[in-house]
């Protein structure tokens, strides 16, 4: 498939796997692939896989990808005539689209206006509330203290109470019956007064282990937007997703297409270009609005294998100033995928970042299986970039049949020299409340039982004492100095 | 003596012994078990398990049953060493006649194994004095600007049992 | 070689009652093993847990590579001497495997008198290193002894195989390129100073271990001069300002450590190349060697029963089988080890002296090691046999059996007696170990011979005047002497004298075989040759 594109040349403003699966597209339409990499990921496949490698230099890694003029210039320097900024680091950062497009270059993204638009939280929501789309309700003392107690009665149950100087949950309050509303205010206020010597209230409606849904969407600037259905986020720690799947274990069929619709009539609003990302909070079967990201996804590839499209390919094809290649109509969904992000990191110490050098790397294989990966064995662990070392996508036939692609996989995924959530991730989807569809944001805070190793076992135990002793050398040596005669005789005493 | 491996964070003691066709006993606290590597599995008794594993000097990564453990194998004379690597003195002696440059500790001071504790000047080369162990100072001998002879007192650490 | 057919009923009546019988003994030494291993006063014992001291025994398990055996020697050393109160003669001895390496292992122990040195201390370390000297064998010192125990210094001294031949041993094996490592874990003091200084690596626990010629209470009587332990020659004393100690060590394990790293660091010695096949069990279970031993010294049985619950798969070729059939010549494998075998199935006659003789030239051409086997009354007597040339074909043996280049092991399994002893390989002919059941005994001639012949010499005496003795005056006068030689035959009464390297369980004798016939094949030998054999 050769399509006549106005540029023959894409730069990948990033790194890791992201890079690597950008640059794959890129090929894949008979393009060349350049990238710009730092010193820190010497011999990382995507450098390797890309037609130019320009270096990067900055204070530090990341400064170097923050660099935009420095970007532009490579991207100059290597004849591309677009630059897919991947996500993080520069990918919604508006100045910087508007430097790419002011130097000639397209931008494989929306336009500076829509990033900068949802990249303003207050401004993003209020443009959402305003055309009428669910945002959480709430109500700010401040905006009116005279019809405070009114606003928030209208807020609806259940609902927060927090103080406005607050913080570290001091003070809060959940009310879920309205009738209690103005004695809990009282508290409130009188509580916030003692510890932060501040009486002044926010109030939100609250929502019992909320769930994160979010929901793809895609628009060509040519008053063509569709949705590509959602994807749940809800595992998280840290405030980050670990396991992204499609379709939503919670909603209904109605649920569904309320919140896709939802989704791609605020991108339509927005006249949203390229790829993007609804968020939304779900809870008691209401979902509000959260944010929209305004880039590719980290999670994109769920939404890749239950519609078999290339969300890259979608994305350069819009920004060379095509049409959707797509309808609503024609967009369908089928089977279960689930994605699980591989991190250097310990869960069992509160997932801190660990670091160490990839002495053995081995991916799993097989059909439904998709490895997004960006190291290598021999590559060193380092504390300078995110700590995601790939990410396992599995297509099953429904999501009983995911779950257990993964747990095989998972399996097969072995990865030495640096600690890794893989045994963590495991243990997470054998869980019965993964299982059962139940999670929630705060499903790891709750569950801190999952992140824990269990003790190994003393047969485990041996198997790996045995390994590691026939491996290492002082004591393999040790053992083979001895006399084979004293050995056969054993711990034997007279 | 038995080998001191770490597991993760848990300590295991073993031995290991030839028996002939890459056959080992390995003698662990429960008894002694016939065990060999095959580079991607290792047996124990009667039962194969695949294992994977990846060495880096004394470590040896091994992923077994979907979980990747890291064992470390301590050095015996490192473990039984209470200063570090050869043992500490309690009494700094100057290694040959020369003068103070610097002192750097005073007495009640804690330092840390490898702290440069006084700079002395012999030779006209300047030598560093290091702590050879983690410990708390108990007299510093000399002041800067004194001259010593070999075998000097320098400095006194308080001697382990009495921290 | 041919699987030996056992003729032995392991359900007769016989058999069990010998089994019981020899399992008690064997029980009886399990004991007095454990009592002269573990059982001292409480007083020594909370002296050593208060200076941190580890028991010798676990200091030697903690030296050992895990998993390997240790085989110690002349456990029993002393058990009949100063009352009984010195077990082992306060000495630990033994050969082991360290970081690979098989090590002779000496070890004071400091809960038997301090570990001071008796006479027999003495001889137990000199014995140790001799058989470092005669096998090649490394050493590792365990050093913590008081010193020499003064009152019986005369004894402990000044002659030729006394203290000073320890001294002599360390250099000499010094000499042969054979090296040695001491750990200081206490006081090494006078005579035990040179231990470690004799020693090519020594190592020092700072705090405990201490070198000097003289203690701070002799300096002081002698010279006046105040000085403290550790001044005078304590860790940090000898490591960095005399240099007569060479690694400083923090505590007992970490200079076990040390010396552990040391041993691993020394080439190990090329094996004598011998003959060797891959090891088998015997066929037959070792223990039923109980039921096959006699009850009775004087009761004969088959050393063939006993070679088949020894040697590997009870496989045996036999050497002229049809001549000389009271001595058993042949060839079978220990632990996959060649070694020729000559072992007594009654008493010698001419036809058996000359086999011997012959086979043992014949083991020594062909590099084949030699066991003996001992169960023997002696040479036949009596006009015919010296006739035949009794006396001169056991001088053939003799000649043969001190000629003898191939290392040679000495098992005394019953009866030890008279020039059979000389004849078959005992203590007198150097072989490189020599071992002895429970039950079996050692003296010139057998205890009732013996105390006839002393009893009629007294009855005699009391007799001069003409009168009679009574039966019961008879009995009197021999039942003493009886059971006085009866203790001094005896294998404790042996192994209290160190005649022997210890005791054996029986079921013990083939690992003990197998790690002294192992040892005994890290020194080379020279080309055959012997003296002159009057033919």
């Amino acid at each position: 498939m050769t399509r006549h594109l106005p540029f023959d040349t894409v730069l990948v403003a990033n790194r890791g796997e992201i890079a690597l699966r950008i640059l794959r597209t890129v090929k894949r339409l008979g393009l060349r692939g350049a990238i710009v990499f730092h010193a820190a990921d010497k011999g990382a496949p995507a450098i390797k896989a890309a037609d130019i490698a320009i270096e990067i230099k900055g204070p530090t890694p990341v400064a170097a990808f923050l660099d935009g003029a420095q970007i532009i210039e490579a991207a100059k320097t290597a004849g591309a005539g677009a630059i897919h900024p991947g996500y993080g680091f520069l990918s919604e950062n508006a100045g910087f689209a508007r430097a790419v497009a002011a130097a000639g270059i397209a931008f494989v993204g929306p336009l500076p206006d829509a990033i900068e638009l949802m990249g303003d939280k207050v401004r993003a929501r209020k443009f959402v509330a305003d055309r009428g789309f669910p945002v959480a309700p709430s109500a700010i003392e401040d905006d009116d203290p005279a019809t405070f107690v009114e606003r928030a009665r209208a807020v609806g149950a259940p609902l927060l109470i927090k103080p406005s100087a607050g913080g570290g949950g001091k003070g809060m309050r959940i009310v879920r019956d309205l009738a209690e509303l103005d004695e809990e205010i009282v508290r409130a206020r009188s509580e916030g007064q003692r510890y932060f010597g501040d009486g002044r209230l926010y109030v939100e409606r609250f929502v019992e282990n909320p769930r994160h849904i979010e929901v793809q969407v895609m628009g060509d600037g040519h008053g063509n937007v569709v949705h590509l259905f959602e994807r749940e986020c809800s595992v998280q720690r840290r405030f980050q997703k670990i396991v992204e799947e499609t379709p939503s274990p919670a909603l209904t069929p109605e649920q569904r297409r309320d919140i896709c619709e939802t989704a791609a009539g605020i991108a339509r609003a927005a006249d949203y270009r390229n790829a993007g990302t609804v968020e939304f909070i779900y809870g008691n079967g209401e979902f509000f609005f959260l944010e929209m990201n305004t880039r590719l996804q980290v999670e994109h590839p769920v939404t890749e294998e239950i519609t078999g499209l290339d969300l890259v390919e979608i994305q350069l094809l819009v920004a060379a100033g095509e049409m959707l290649p797509v309808t609503q109509e024609t967009i369908t969904a089928t089977g279960h995928a689930i994605e699980l992000r591989i991190y250097a990191e310990s869960p069992a110490r509160g997932f801190v970042p660990t670091t160490g050098k990839l002495l053995a790397v081995q991916w799993p294989e097989g059909p439904g299986i998709r490895m997004d990966s960006g190291i290598a064995r021999g590559q060193a662990v380092t504390t300078a970039f995110d700590p995601m070392l790939a990410k396992l996508i599995v297509h099953g036939t429904d999501r009983s049949d995911a779950i257990a692609k993964a747990r095989e996989a998972l399996a097969d995924t072995i990865l030495l020299g640096c600690e890794t959530n893989v045994a963590f991730l495991d243990r997470l989807l054998a869980d019965e409340v993964f299982v059962k569809g139940e999670v929630h944001t705060g499903t790891l805070d709750a569950r801190p039982d999952i992140a824990e190793e269990p003790p190994l076992t003393a047969e485990e135990t041996r198997r790996v004492l045995a390994a590691a002793m026939l491996s290492l050398r002082p004591t393999r040596d040790a053992a083979d100095r001895i006399p084979a005669i004293h050995a056969a005789i054993g711990a034997w005493r007279n | 003596m038995r080998h001191l491996l770490i597991i993760d964070e848990t300590e295991a003691e073993a031995g290991l012994t030839p028996a002939g066709d890459d056959l080992y006993i390995l003698h662990d606290a429960e008894g002694s078990h016939e065990v060999s590597f095959h580079g991607y599995a290792v047996r124990v008794d009667d039962v194969m398990d695949r294992v994977a594993v990846a060495v880096d000097g004394n470590v040896a990564y091994v992923h077994l049953n979907g979980r990747a453990h890291r064992v470390e194998f301590r050095e015996p004379v490192d473990r039984f060493a209470r200063g570090g690597a050869g043992g500490g003195a309690d009494a700094i002696a100057a290694p040959m006649p020369g003068s103070v440059v610097a002192v750097n500790v005073e007495a009640g001071q804690s330092v840390a194994a490898g702290q440069v504790m006084m700079v002395i000047e012999s030779m006209k080369l300047e030598t560093a004095i290091k702590a050879p162990r983690d410990a708390v100072i108990e007299t510093v001998h000399v002041s800067a600007g004194k001259t010593f002879n070999k075998g000097a007192p320098l400095i006194a650490l308080v001697p382990l049992e009495e921290e | 070689m041919r699987l030996i057919e056992t003729q032995i009923d392991i359900s007769s009546p016989e058999f069990q009652a010998n089994a019981i019988h020899n399992r008690n003994l064997a029980g009886q030494l399990a004991e007095k093993h454990r009592k002269a291993r573990f059982e001292r006063p409480q007083r020594d014992l909370d002296r050593l847990a208060r200076q941190k001291k580890m028991s010798v025994r676990e200091r030697i398990e903690a030296l050992l590579d895990p998993g390997t055996p240790f085989f110690e020697l002349s456990t029993l050393a002393a058990n009949q001497a100063y009352g009984g109160d010195v077990p082992g003669a306060a000495i630990v001895t033994g050969i082991g495997v360290i970081a690979g390496q098989e090590v002779v292992i000496h070890a004071d122990d400091p809960a038997v008198k301090g570990g001071a040195w008796y006479p027999l201390s003495v001889k137990k370390i000199v014995r140790a290193l001799d058989i470092a000297i005669e096998n090649r064998l490394p050493v590792v010192h365990l050093c913590d002894s008081a010193g020499g125990f003064l009152p019986l210094q005369a004894d402990l001294f000044a002659d030729k195989y006394l203290a000073g031949r320890i001294f002599r041993n360390q250099a000499t094996l010094s000499k042969l390129g054979v090296p040695q490592v001491a750990i200081v874990l206490g006081h090494c003091t006078a005579g035990g100073a040179y231990i470690p200084a004799l020693s090519e690596y020594n190592v020092i626990v700072r705090g405990t271990g201490a070198i000097f010629l003289g203690g701070p209470p002799l300096v002081k009587a002698a010279t006046g001069e105040v000085v403290t332990v550790d001044e005078l020659g304590g860790c940090d004393t000898h490591t960095q300002i005399s240099g007569t100690a060479d690694y400083p060590a923090d505590s007992e394990m970490h200079a076990l450590a040390i010396a552990r790293d040391i041993v691993g660091t020394w080439k190990r010695a090329e094996k004598l190349k011998i003959e060797r096949i891959a090891p088998e069990a015997p066929h037959y279970d070792p223990a039923e060697l109980y039921g096959i031993i006699p009850r009775d010294i004087k009761v004969q049985f088959d050393m063939r029963e006993v070679i088949a619950r020894i040697v590997d798969g009870s496989r045996f070729h036999e050497y002229q089988p049809a001549y000389g059939t009271t001595l058993i010549c042949g060839f079978a494998h220990i632990y996959g080890m060649r070694v020729g075998i000559i072992g007594n199935n009654g008493v010698l006659f001419n036809d058996s002296s000359l086999k011997g003789a012959h086979f043992m030239q014949l083991c020594d051409q062909n590099r084949t090691p030699i066991l003996f086997l001992q169960n023997i009354t002696g040479y036949m007597v009596g006009r015919e046999y010296e006739h035949r040339g009794i006396t001169k074909d056991g001088a053939k043996m003799i000649m043969a059996v001190s000629g003898l280049e191939v290392p040679k092991i000495t098992v005394i399994v019953n009866g030890s007696f008279g020039a059979g002893n000389y004849g078959m390989s005992g203590r007198a002919f150097d072989p490189r170990f020599l071992f002895m059941w429970p039950q079996s005994q050692i003296s010139v001639m057998g205890a009732d011979q013996a105390a006839n012949v002393l009893t009629d010499l007294k009855v005699r005496q009391a007799t001069r005047g003409g009168e009679t003795l009574s039966a019961e005056a008879v009995a009197a006068i021999k039942e003493p002497i009886l059971e006085d030689y009866r203790r001094l035959s005896s294998a404790y009464y042996s192994t209290s004298e160190m005649w022997d390297d210890g005791i054996l369980d029986p079921v013990d004798t083939r690992n003990a075989l197998a790690i002294t016939l192992s040892a005994s094949l890290n020194r080379p030998i020279d080309r055959p040759h012997f003296g002159v054999f009057r033919m």
